[in-house]
This record gives C-alpha cells, structure tokens and sequence, in this order.
C-alpha cells in the first residue's frame, strides 16, 4: 500500500466517523475514482457503518422500553429499589447486629484482576482452589477481625472473645459469648436479597477478572511483611477499584490485600490468610454448645419499616448519646460511632439481647431513610431530645400534598410546603 | 428558624422525578451502549440500563454536583455490569455458556439479520466495542464519544477507526456484514 493510500484511508475513517460524503473532498474523491483499493475499502466501511446504524436502530425499542420502565418506576407509589447497593445495606445491617465495634462491609468486591501476570496467575489459583480460608480482616481504623469462611458460612473471632457464626443458607446467626457463657440466636427475615458471603465474593470476583481485559496490572516490589519476603501487584481498573496484594515470594500465596476504593468506605486490609484451614464445617456448627445457656433468640426482620421505626431509632440514640442525634441519617453512622455505643451499652450494664435490639431499632431507622427514594431534609446540629419546637427531619410522601415533619420531641406533624422550615 | 449552624446533610430533593426522567433520556443510549459493549447480551443490557437508573433515583443524595450525572451513573452502571458478571460466574455451566454460546454459535440472539454482525462484535475487545457502540447508539458523535470517555476528539477518531478495521476483519473472515 503506498503511503498515500495510508493517509487516504485514515481520512475515509474520520470521513465516516463525521458522516461526510468524500465527494464534499476533491482529493479524496478523486483519489478513490482512481484507487480501486481505496474505493473497495471505502465501500466496506461504509456498508459497516450502514449495518452498525441499522443494528442500532433495531435497538431503539429496547431504549423506549427502558425509558418507559423507568417512568413507570418513578411513578410507582411504592419505589423500593431492590439493587445490588441493596447488599451493602444488608451487610452493614447484618454486621453491625454482631460485630457492633468492627463491621465489615465488602460490599461489591468488585476486584478486577488480570491474568497477564504470571505470578497473578499463580496468588490467584492459590485463591481459586482454596476452600476454606481464614484470614484478619480490618474496615478502616476499626480493629481487626479474625474470620474463617467456607462457601456458606462464616465464623468471626470479635472483640472480647465472642464469636458469629453466619450460616447463609439458613440466615442465621448464632453469637457465643465465652465470658459468661451465654449463646444468642439470630434470625433474618424480609432480606431484599441474600446477603453474600464475602470469601464467595472474593473469589468469584477473582475468577472473572481474570478474564476482565480492562485492567491494569503493576509490579510493587518487594517488601517484607512478618518475616516472609514479599512482592507486591497494584491492580486497578479506570478509577473505580483499586487494590494491592502482596504475595509470599515462596509459594504465591497472598499475605497482605489492601482494597481501596470500594464504594463508600475506606480501606479494607486483609492480612494472616490460612488456606484450606479446616477439614470439615463442624466449626460452623449453629448449635448451641453444651455448657452454653441460650439467652433468648433475636429476630430482625428488615420489612415493613415506617415513620414509627424512624422515631424509635432516633429516640434510641439520643439516649446513648446524651439526647442528641446523629449528624447525618446514614448507615455508616453506626460504624463511625461503634466505639462509644458500644461503651454506652457496656456501661449501662445492658445484656446482649438489649443491646442487639437497640442497635436493631436503630438499624430500622437508618433502613427506612435509606429506602425512602422521596424529598427528604435532616438537620439536627444543636437539637436536643425533646426540642418540641425545632424540626430535624421532613420529607413529603408520594402523591402528598403536604410534608411530614418531625420535630426534636419527635412528634410528627403535617406541614403544608409553604409552611416548612427555612433552611438555615 | 432560630439555629444558624446547620448543614444540609442530604436532600433527595435536589432533583424530581421530572428532572430525572430528562437526565434519563439524554444518558439512557450512552449507557445502555456502555452495558451492552460489557455484558454482550442486550437482555442483560436492558436489564442494567433500568436498574442503573432506578439506583441512580434512590442515590441521588450522594451526588453533590448534578453536572456530574453522566459520570456518576455511568459508574453505577459498571459496577453492576460486573456484579452481574459476577454472579453469572458462580455458577460455571452459566458461565460456559455465556463464553462460548455468544461468541460462537450466537443462538442466543433472536434476529438473524444482525447474527454475523453481533458475533463479529462480541469477539471485539471491549476497548474497541465500546466506543462503536457509543458512537452508533448514542447520536453517531465523535465528540460524545470523547466527553464520555474523556478522550480528546482525535483520539476518539483513531479509536473508532481502528474498531472498524478490527469489526472489517472479523466480518471478511467470516464472509461480510448482510
């Protein structure tokens, strides 16, 4: 091909790509009269471009049904987005019942990883063929967690010596407490979606990306991470996921995976991982053991949740937090606040079945804000319980006229939009 | 009201279902070609497209800067384009089935029409799928292209036009586009 014909044909692209006809290009028409080449790759490209076009166009009742879909959703007097980000709620909700002061939310571990490495092909088999595992496992500044995980369930070593056991498949929780001896059953129930099992997670997550072409893979070096040599991989994909693992130089298997970037939260650090730590799943046994006594079972079930489930949860905090609110209406809030709830349940000498359901109605509160999808304000700086004249939360529900608002005594009262409180 | 140091914390109210059903209408063809070009399967695609959105709806609060939509729920939409991948890998018969029967035999599309065309597109690299896919379902614009992926327009050309060779190659390997 001469060179000529190399420009030629890097115009014919942007010709197309812009939708001009070459004739508008005196050269360039006159060059493919001439060029039978030229001419035959133009006439390509542009029964290409003509099939795309129709092919897209064949799509268009796709685009009108999903727009229709949408607006139907929108209208809907009870939007409840069951999502994927529905997930993360439950965990944060499932987490916080039993870790209180170190939750862990994987939620959508959505690693990529590429298999062009090939010592990543080799960390990442190690994963893939394991099936069980344990490993610490710390959100942010929060302590760290021992966990152990199989397919279907997961035990978690917490604070103080008591253990969960989360079996997923029956969506029960069993809490042992050794210090007093004391085993508490938890039961979920109204769950949008199964909560996921985040070793499952991490390894499917593995297993695709694998595949996943667009990611990005670098090299980290060396470092030494107790007393084994590592090297560490920086893998990333756009600026959405972001995580660094480092393996053991000797056989590959990781010691250290630091991911970033998962939505809305800080680091997660996994560290101590044991592969293939049990041979059989009597460790995640949910019955009670002999010289434990059951103090009564906990439900939690997750639907239904009203303006009552709102008020009960805020009255509940302001009476851990000396009568004030949370700052903001948000899940996270209890994660940020596990220390000094935890230390307030402990001090008022709770047992555990009343501080799991303070920590529940709480829950319940924060769940109903989360699933309003409608107008809503909080403002709660300087508000004490029982301010009966300042309103901290408002939000005006479908189809009504009028706003809900409720005031720091937390009565509820029907305000018309003119009558709201200004925004400071 | 008398206290003066509060925040807006969140308000779901910055934007209503009118105003969204707009940011829905000018985004819904670039990210439906953006979970198309991902998941290779237009059911799967439409199915994205509607959840994406309805996340975007119940999300809202967490996006501070409303010029910023485009970005955000095109995020949104990834993620769960992958999530979805993810879930589809579990289960590994599923998965074979995913590889090969689009790539190979294409049954799973209904219209003969477009089977050699959609074959010839799946076995593209994603870098190269994409922004073909942008370019024909939303508005046949380089300059869409190069603001979606924040590309400069030169580059969203070169971009393209190496896709049509790659898409040229595959078809004359299997005999043509109709």
């Amino acid at each position: 091909m001469k060179i000529n014909c190399e420009i030629i044909r890097e115009k014919i692209g942007v010709f197309i790509n812009d939708q001009i006809d070459p004739e508008e290009d005196g050269s360039l028409a006159e060059h493919l009269k001439k060029c039978h080449e030229c001419n035959k790759y133009y006439q390509e490209l542009k029964t290409d471009d003509r099939a795309l076009s129709d092919f897209a166009d064949s799509m268009r009742p796709i685009l009108a049904r999903i727009e229709e879909n949408i607006n139907k959703e929108l209208e809907n007097e009870n939007i409840r987005i069951v999502s994927i980000q529905k997930n993360k709620i439950l965990r944060i909700a499932v987490a916080a019942m039993i870790l209180i002061g170190a939750i862990i939310t994987l939620n959508q571990f959505g690693i990529i990883l590429d298999g062009t490495t090939a010592a990543w092909a080799k960390v990442s088999q190690i994963i893939l063929e394991t099936q069980t595992i344990s490993f610490n496992v710390a959100v942010g500044k929060g302590p760290s967690v021992f966990c152990t995980a199989s397919q279907k369930k997961i035990k978690q070593k917490l604070p103080l010596g008591i253990e969960a056991i989360f079996d997923y498949d029956k969506k029960k929780i069993l809490v042992l407490n050794p210090n007093d001896r004391t085993a508490m059953n938890i039961e979920l129930s109204g769950l949008p979606i199964l909560p996921s099992n985040l070793f499952v997670d991490f390894k499917s997550a593995i297993e695709l990306l694998k595949e996943y072409p667009d990611t990005v893979v670098k090299q980290l070096g060396k470092k030494v991470i107790n007393n084994k040599q590592t090297r560490g991989i920086h893998v990333y994909l756009d600026d959405t996921i972001d995580i660094k693992i480092w393996y053991d130089t000797k056989d590959n298997t990781p010691v250290l995976v630091i991911a970033g970037k998962l939505i809305g939260q800080t680091d997660v650090v996994f560290s101590d991982f044991n592969f293939n730590v049990i041979d059989d799943e009597s460790v995640f046994n949910l019955d009670i053991p002999e010289d434990y006594t059951q103090i009564e079972s906990v439900k939690m079930d997750l639907k239904n949740l009203t303006e009552q489930d709102l008020i009960d949860g805020l009255r509940a905090w302001a009476g851990l937090m000396q009568n004030r609110f949370p700052e903001k209406l948000d899940l996270a809030i209890i994660q940020q606040h596990s220390d000094s709830i935890e230390q307030t349940l402990s001090e008022k000498g709770m047992s555990d079945v009343d501080k799991s359901l303070i920590v529940i109605k709480i829950m319940r509160a924060l769940m109903f804000i989360d699933q309003l999808a409608v107008e809503c304000h909080y403002f709660s700086d300087n508000v004490k319980l029982g301010d009966a004249d300042t309103a901290i939360f408002w939000y005006r529900p479908r189809s009504s006229k009028t706003y809900r608002v409720l005031y720091g005594d937390l009565h509820i009262a029907d305000v018309s939009p003119e009558n709201l409180p200004e925004r400071p | 009201m008398e206290r003066c140091n509060n925040k807006l914390f969140f308000s779901k109210g910055n934007v209503d279902r009118q105003t969204y059903a707009e940011l829905v209408r000018d985004h819904s063809a670039r990210i439906f070609a953006i979970c198309f070009s991902i998941l290779s399967n237009k059911e799967d695609a439409e199915d994205i497209t509607q959840q994406a959105f309805l996340r975007g709806f119940s999300d809202i609060k967490q996006l501070r800067d409303i010029s910023k939509f485009g970005a955000w729920i095109t995020q949104i939409a990834k993620r769960m384009c992958l999530d979805l991948l993810r879930r589809k890998k579990l289960n590994k018969t599923a998965l074979k089935q995913i590889t090969v029967d689009y790539v190979k035999d294409e049954p799973a599309y209904d219209d003969n029409k477009y089977s050699r065309l959609q074959s010839a597109l799946m076995q593209l690299k994603e870098e190269y799928r994409l922004p073909l896919m942008l370019y024909y379902f939303d508005g046949k614009s380089t300059k869409k292209i190069a603001e979606s992926l924040e590309i400069t327009v030169d580059t969203a050309h070169a971009h393209l036009s190496r896709a049509r060779k790659k898409l040229r190659h595959l078809l004359s390997t299997e005999g043509g586009a109709q």
